[in-house]
């Protein structure tokens, strides 16, 4: 009774999955709620795209299980969406065709209406007829998330969506994902845009070397990571030895070195260490450019840094 | 309705990709008209020849040499102008008649001749020897023609002497046996009279007869023109279709759209076994006779869509397996050309050495000429095609090969 309640509550969860190139994927586990809106966060070669082919069977496991409503995720093929990163569609067809192409592929009813739709939702519905090698780049990415939805999938994987949109466009796209989360549907994303991935999404998950770092909503990464301040310091004639000098102090009291850009730092301090960091400043001539709650930037950096 | 949805895409790629058209549409047509051609072994330009004639009397060996060539006259230092023309390219041929050629030749004496050629090109050297044997068959004809003739004006008056010695043995009466070796003498004349002189260069004639009742005599040209367009073709486009789909990620969302690799081979060799038949066609006219019609149709059919789907799934395999279109097109290429070489287009694959027929014998090309040859020109059945078999084997084992590839590296 707890484990059906369980399945209907997490429809995707995964068990201890290890594999990819070079086994760059190691032990992750996490569930995924219906209707999450999930960003998978990281730096470049940290095995985000990586962990979405695990995930979808496109790469080998070593180890462990993906299950979609209690089932192994291969057997619901029809239910799941696939947006690889990039435009995987045919330049030379027209939208109307790619459209006809990825809607029969992937089993939808009436690909054609679901089309028309999300080129409404996307701004794009005069471009039905035009050739997709005439498109913008962001009318092109729009596309490539459109090919991927015809069937209306109940979990869809989108790897980067986002490269090579400007802000208006990358709003319009987070709209739409956010409509697909109305609609019922739950959305995995790769992301590297760490604000908006804090603003729009309902959990993430942030990957350091293939591994899991942290894993939750935005104020559960925070007290993970555990910082409650982030401070902007600039030092005046920081010689190299005083820089190396501070970093160890800061590193012998627990405080964070976040950032250091020529003789700029970025401190990150919990509220027990605040005082600590007063007394560490009194030993330099500084100026204190700004003082702040963390923001995901600050807890990314404090991952990568860690 | 997803193998409707990929044949629909493969055309309308195919149609938009204007380059691909003319690729599918030149290209027999040029692989037609230059087999045509060469099989054919009269030369399309004037071959220049460079003459130096220093016996007055040969006139009619410069006629039949000005019949075939087109003859520069040249005089003085001729060995070293001669050379210097050939190495300037401004003959292909030099040719030296000596003073006393003509005389020798009427004496009934064997008499040299001089050959000057481009020692650089011995392809073009053996066939230079070959049009200047031909120009000169009829002109030894006729020089021994007119030896056939002295020899018979000889004989004739001999044979009057010899009439004269009869009757004056006859008269005398010095007995038989003189008589009798006079008729012999006689009878040995009139054979010699009898005697055909091109015996001499030419005493045996073969005369040929195949041993194969053709149906069809152009299909012979047919099926190795095919055999070698499909294999071009299909391993070009085929792989860069592939290296395509991939490049643009639709074969990983082919995967996650749970459409089977079958269904995406198949798609491919469909489509690809109708282009290459397209290309069966552009030819057809080029080999094209009334016996064509005598045919079976059923086996013409069967061997062309198993020829043409072994190689659209060898080209298959070369798309799955390259990284990218440079690869593809480096290993199309390692598959043709020297294959190419050892299929017995260019030399008999009978008289190879044993290792290098085995390896002939092993490769499709060979296989799908046999397969072609039995249908296009000897007419055969479907249930005599005695290559179907082995050609059938190499299209499920590709097939299976490309099925594994898509599965084991996409």
């Amino acid at each position: 009774m707890f484990f059906r309640k369980e399945k209907k509550v997490f429809p995707l969860m995964i068990k201890e999955l290890s594999g990819g190139p070079r086994g760059i994927i190691k032990n992750m586990t996490f569930k995924v709620r219906k209707r999450d809106i999930f960003g998978i966060v990281g730096l470049s070669g940290s095995g985000k795209t990586t962990l979405l082919k695990l995930i979808l069977g496109l790469v080998k496991k070593r180890s462990g299980k993906v299950s979609f409503y209690g089932r192994p995720l291969w057997r619901s093929k029809k239910l799941i969406g696939f947006c690889p990163q990039g435009h995987s569609f045919f330049e030379e067809l027209t939208v109307r065709e790619n459209i006809l192409l990825f809607g029969s592929l992937y089993g939808a009813k009436s690909p054609l209406e679901v089309g028309r739709r999300m080129l409404k939702e996307l701004e794009m519905e005069e471009k039905l007829d035009e050739p997709a090698s005439n498109l913008s780049g962001g009318q092109k990415t729009r596309l490539n998330v459109i090919l991927s939805l015809l069937h209306e999938p109940k979990l869809i994987f989108m790897d980067e969506p986002f490269t090579g949109l400007d802000y208006y466009n990358r709003n319009l796209l987070w709209n739409f994902i956010k409509k697909l989360r109305r609609r019922g549907c739950t959305v995995i994303l790769t992301t590297h845009l760490l604000d908006e991935a804090q603003k729009n999404c309902t959990k993430l998950l942030v990957l350091k070397e293939g591994k899991k770092f942290v894993y939750g909503n935005v104020e559960d990464i925070k007290e993970k990571v555990g910082l409650d301040y982030v401070y902007e310091v600039k030092f005046k004639s920081l010689s190299k030895r005083a820089l190396k000098e501070i970093i160890a102090s800061c590193k012998e009291e627990g405080i964070d070195v976040l950032n250091v850009q020529i003789d700029t730092l970025l401190f990150g301090v919990r509220e027990e260490k605040k005082r600590a960091f007063q007394r560490l400043l009194r030993c330099y001539e500084h100026e204190i450019i700004s003082s702040r709650k963390p923001n995901i930037n600050d807890l990314f950096l404090k991952v990568v840094s860690a | 309705m997803k193998l409707w949805s990929l044949l629909r895409k493969e055309y309308l790629l195919t149609m938009r990709r204007k380059k691909f058209i003319f690729m599918i549409l030149l290209l027999p047509l040029l692989i037609g008209v230059v087999y045509q051609l060469s099989t054919n072994l009269q030369p399309g330009v004037e071959i220049k020849v460079a003459l130096c004639n220093l016996d007055e009397e040969s006139v009619d060996l410069v006629e039949a040499l000005k019949e075939r060539f087109s003859v520069v006259e040249v005089a003085g230092e001729c060995e070293a102008q001669i050379k210097e023309m050939i190495r300037e390219k401004e003959a292909f041929l030099g040719i030296i008649i000596p003073r006393d050629f003509t005389r020798k030749l009427e004496d009934l004496n064997k008499s040299e001749i001089y050959l000057f050629y481009d020692n650089s090109n011995p392809v073009l050297a053996s066939y230079l020897e070959f049009f200047f044997q031909l120009s000169l068959r009829n002109y030894e004809n006729a020089l021994l023609s007119k030896a056939g003739e002295g020899i018979r004006e000889e004989v004739t008056k001999i044979e009057g002497l010899l009439e004269a010695a009869k009757l004056l043995v006859g008269l005398v009466g010095y007995g038989t046996e003189l008589m009798d070796n006079l008729n012999q003498i006689q009878e040995m004349l009139s054979k010699i009279k009898r005697m055909d002189v091109t015996f001499i260069t030419e005493p045996v004639v073969p005369v040929k007869e195949g041993a194969f009742e053709l149906k069809n005599e152009k299909g012979i040209g047919a099926a190795i023109t095919f055999s070698i367009l499909t294999l071009f073709t299909a391993l070009l486009l085929v792989s860069s279709s592939v290296i395509w789909d991939r490049e643009r990620k639709f074969l990983l969302r082919l995967r996650t759209s749970g459409t089977p690799n079958l269904t995406y081979i198949l798609s491919k060799t469909l489509f690809f076994d109708l282009v290459l038949t397209v290309q069966f066609l552009v030819i057809f006219p080029l080999f094209s006779s009334f016996s064509w019609l005598e045919l079976n149709l059923v086996s013409l059919l069967v061997s062309i869509l198993v020829v043409t789907s072994i190689n659209t799934l060898l080209g298959m395999l070369i798309g799955i397996f390259s990284e990218n279109q440079g690869i593809a097109i480096l290993l199309s290429l390692l598959l043709t050309l020297p294959f190419l070489f050892i299929s017995g287009i260019f030399y008999p694959s009978e008289l190879f050495p044993q290792p290098l027929r085995f390896i002939s014998d092993v490769f499709p090309l060979s296989n799908e000429m046999n397969l072609l040859k039995e249908s296009m020109a000897f007419g055969y059945s479907l249930q005599e095609l005695k290559n179907l078999n082995v050609n059938l084997t190499y299209l499920l084992l590709f097939f299976l090969l490309s099925w594994l590839g898509l599965r084991f590296r996409h």
